[in-house]
């Protein structure tokens, strides 16, 4: 706030830190070197840092931490063109809450098949593993369409 | 598994970053040969990362409902203009302690430098310290005047004797400033012009009170004087 933010963009940032380190501690091989909090406030602070530089505005007091605990992000919203980017929105909201549950399982929490049929209640993980291919099968339809 | 469940395995570990080297160096290389191969990774790709930011999104959603399910009263608000009043009143208070501290001492001249005087030192008549102070003498100016006798043995061992014209003697007034090489320093008042004089007697107003009275009957009953003002600022 002391930064040309708002209230609402504070905890804005805040859940997407959260977000990463859900990320961060589902990521095999991560350790977490440092307390939670002083975590949680390195990559809050380069989010808005990042948010800031989009709206061109320049920041005043984030001097702290700077380089104590610089935690690499990777900017991911850019990867994916705009113009796919709405088609696949749409198309995975047509997707199957199980299907979308099931990928997000694989891509996002990076959880093993073994897992994802533990979890999922597949009867084994090739089960998974082919009721996966057919959700990815079923979500290009939906791209294409 | 059929090939094209092969290849869409291999893209998934792409992405997951599960490769060894020797299948990274390989995945590389069919790309750059494999336009079909290269075109199904950019597809997964796009697919990959949105399926990342739907989960993503979802997340924050959750974490807003949890959020909302806090009731907010049990937080603090944050409220930075709060921080900055605090921090300009304290300023404030600051720079006026600091203003009245130096008024204080500028008033009560501790702005002034006091002359070192050496052990053994004389006034002189010509000293701009003294000013007015005369080394006393026999020839008697016109005027009433305090200390008017060279030969008051009393005062023969005082370095100089000193005599004051003073016109207005309830004007006279007399403040200790120091202490240095074993004479104390004096600035006195009278007159409406101030002078600094160095002396052995660390009482000179009562000294210069007391000649008042014993040494000139006419003065002794003429004159009233009393010190108006005394601060011990003697640095032993």
């Amino acid at each position: 706030m002391k930064n040309n933010g708002l209230e609402e963009d504070a905890g804005d940032v805040f859940q997407d830190g959260v977000v990463v380190l859900f990320e961060r501690l589902n990521s095999p091989g991560f350790v977490l070197s440092c307390s939670i909090k002083t975590f949680l406030y390195a990559v809050c602070r380069n989010i808005w840092l990042k948010k800031l530089r989009i709206h061109k505005q320049i920041p005043t007091h984030i001097k702290d931490f700077e380089n104590l605990y610089d935690i690499p992000m990777i900017d991911e919203d850019g990867i994916v063109s705009h113009q796919n980017k709405d088609k696949l929105e749409n198309a995975l909201k047509q997707l199957g809450e199980r299907c979308q549950k099931l990928l997000e399982s694989y891509y996002f929490l990076k959880h093993s098949m073994k897992q994802i049929a533990e979890n999922m209640q597949y009867t084994n993980e090739d089960n998974a593993k082919n009721q996966k291919y057919k959700c990815l099968q079923q979500l290009k339809v939906l791209i294409k369409n | 598994m059929n090939s094209e469940e092969q290849d869409i395995d291999l893209i998934e570990r792409f992405f997951r970053e599960e490769l060894n080297s020797e299948e990274l160096n390989s995945f590389e290389q069919r790309i750059k040969t494999d336009s079909a191969f290269a075109g199904e990774v950019i597809a997964m790709r796009d697919i990959f990362y949105s399926v990342k930011a739907n989960a993503r999104a979802n997340l924050k959603l959750e974490l807003a409902a949890i959020q909302n399910s806090i009731p907010q009263n049990d937080f603090k608000k944050y409220n930075p203009n709060k921080l900055k009043i605090i921090k300009w009143v304290s300023g404030a208070v600051i720079v006026a302690a600091v203003i009245t501290g130096i008024s204080f001492w500028y008033i009560n001249g501790g702005h002034k430098t006091i002359r070192s005087f050496q052990s053994g030192d004389t006034l002189e008549q010509t000293d701009s310290l003294i000013e007015n102070a005369t080394p006393g003498n026999s020839s008697t100016p016109p005027g009433p005047t305090i200390i008017k006798d060279p030969s008051d043995t009393s005062l023969s061992r005082y370095k100089a004797d000193i005599r004051f014209e003073v016109k207005d003697p309830e004007s006279f007034k007399i403040r200790r400033l120091g202490f240095e090489n074993g004479l104390y320093k004096f600035e006195i008042t009278a007159d409406g012009k101030t002078f600094e004089v160095s002396n052995p007697n660390p009482d000179l107003d009562k000294v210069l009170l007391k000649k008042a009275q014993e040494g000139n009957a006419a003065l002794k009953d003429s004159i009233t004087m009393q010190p108006l003002e005394r601060v011990d600022g003697i640095d032993n």
